[in-house]
This record gives structure tokens, sequence and C-alpha cells, in this order.
């Protein structure tokens, strides 16, 4: 299974990536992008199975990458990662298409949680 | 609403764990000024109401880049962008705790003799930490009730950095977001 990892952070990169093995994704294979402007490109050369998304980034953040997924008809299961996740967020997440939102720090339990059923 | 001091550490306590899987233990009231190592400040709120300030000394700060890059030797931007991460997840968590959203992006200073300041706004928490034998210092400033939040900022006098919020001045390669409400 192939994930993309989008956050501007490569510290959080690395801990996401982390915490996924630790939650049983320890063979997924990972690519990365560093904004959402960024992981649009990648998505359609790489075609990750799912994306966790960081909200708040340069350039594209979260939100806006996807629904510009969503607009180009590109249907990617996609979870986003942050660092807070008020019910605004929550609901804003939700109704552009996200399967989740788990906040920032999460464990590898958080995060096995979310992906069950959807990754 | 009100954060307790409790909430605070336990916030920062997490988030160092998440980076480090390390316990960070909290050894009282901080007087951050006159530190060497890296500053890392991030607004919260739309507008801004409030800052949260996270310092370390530089051998913390590469102790974070090492332990989340895996990396032995890591530089001075992975310890910025390390720090400023651990600054970010800790205002996440006491953003939502104050029922306020982080609008911004960290912004991070490296340098000797620095201070946190936030202009415009007062300090109501500051704990120290120490997480491996090491001190971590986190700062948490409001402003006062009816003052306008855009004179709040990180200033770092002997690194000359200034921060203004809802500007897209930067340093270490953090940079602000434009305010729109669902960030």
């Amino acid at each position: 299974m192939k994930f993309l990892i989008v956050d501007d952070s490569k510290a959080m990169r690395m801990i996401v990536q982390r915490t996924l093995r630790q939650a049983g994704h320890d063979d997924a294979e990972v690519v990365e992008a560093t904004d959402g402007a960024e992981a649009l490109e990648i998505v359609k050369t790489e075609q990750p199975d799912f994306i966790l998304s960081d909200w708040n980034m340069p350039k594209m953040d979260g939100i806006d990458l996807l629904k510009a997924l969503r607009a180009e008809g590109i249907d990617t299961g996609f979870g986003v990662v942050t660092s807070e996740s008020t019910p605004q967020m929550q609901e804003l997440a939700k109704d552009a298409g996200a399967r989740f939102v788990i906040s920032k720090p999460f464990t590898a339990y958080d995060l096995a949680d979310a992906l069950e059923g959807v990754a | 609403m009100h954060l307790s001091t409790e909430e605070l550490v336990d916030v920062t306590a997490d988030a160092a764990t998440l980076f480090l899987g390390m316990i960070a233990e909290d050894t009282g009231v901080a007087e951050p000024s006159g530190l060497e190592g890296v500053i890392a400040t991030i607004p919260f709120g739309e507008p801004p109401v409030g800052a949260l300030t996270v310092a370390c000394p530089p051998a913390l700060g590469e102790l974070l880049a090492a332990t989340v890059l895996e990396a032995e030797a890591p530089d001075g931007d992975d310890v910025a962008d390390a720090v400023g991460e651990l600054a970010n997840v800790i205002a996440g968590g006491v953003a939502g705790l104050l029922g306020h959203s982080v609008m911004a992006l960290p912004t991070v200073t490296t340098g000797y003799g620095l201070a946190i300041r936030v202009p415009g706004a007062e300090a109501v928490r500051q704990r120290q930490l120490l997480v491996d034998e090491h001190p971590l210092i986190v700062a948490l400033h409001e402003t006062p009730a009816g003052v306008a939040a855009d004179a709040i900022a990180a200033d770092a006098a002997a690194a000359e950095a200034e921060a203004h919020l809802g500007s897209a001045d930067a340093h270490a390669g953090a940079a602000a977001s434009d305010g729109d409400p669902a960030r």
C-alpha cells in the first residue's frame, strides 16, 4: 500500500511515517510532499492509495488540496493530521470528503484506529 | 477561557513524548530571558489573541531533530524545523483548550541572549520542563481583554527577530498563513 504524507515540516513527515509503521503499516510505501500544491502533482504521478495531510501549510493547505483533488475527480482516500481539530475544522474536512481528522500529538493506536477500514 | 498550569504542562509533555519518546518533567516557573538556543513562537486565534512560545538550548534542539529525523548530525534548518513543529503541536493543544484556532505557522529564531517577549500581550503562564536533563521552556501570552491583537509579536532582541501577526515575516523557513478562517 502506498501512502502520500503531506506536511511542510520534515520532522512531522518523519513522525507520521514512523507512527504509520508502528500502527501496523510497516510494509507501506511512502512518498512525501511539502505542501498541497506539490501533493496535487505527486498524486497524479505516484497514484497513492491514501493521503495523510497536514492542514496548515504554505502555498496550498490541506483542505484546499482535498477540494482540488475532488474537483479533478481524484477520489483517493484522505485523512487530515493536524495540530488542532476544532468542530468547525472537523465539519469542513468531512464535508470536503476527508475520512478522518486526527490531532497531533497522536499515538500509533490513534492512527491505526483512524485507518481501520479505510486503508 | 482559562488554561491551567497543569494543562499547559500536560500538553507540552505529550508533545515531547511524541517527538522524543521521553518523559518531560515539570520543574517550575521559567525565567525566560538571556536564553541561548532556539525559540519558536506561534500565534493563535482569529483574530490573534495570544501566542505560544517554546524555547530550548541548542543541545535539546539537536536532540529533537536527530531523534525525529533519525539523523546523526542535523543541520540548523532541521533543528529549527523540529523545534518549530514542536511549538506547533503544543500551540494546537493549547489553542484547542482555549477555544481558539492556530492560524499561522511557527516563527523560529536561533541565537544568544534571547528573551521570550510578545509585545501587546502579557505572559500568563511560563513553565520549565526537563527533558533528558535539558530545559524546555514553554510560555503562553495572551492579549488583555479589549486590546487590539495586531501588535502581538515574538521578539527575540539579540537576533533582531520580530514576527508580527498577520504578516508573512518569517525566519527559518516558517511563514504566516493568510488568515482564512477555514485553516
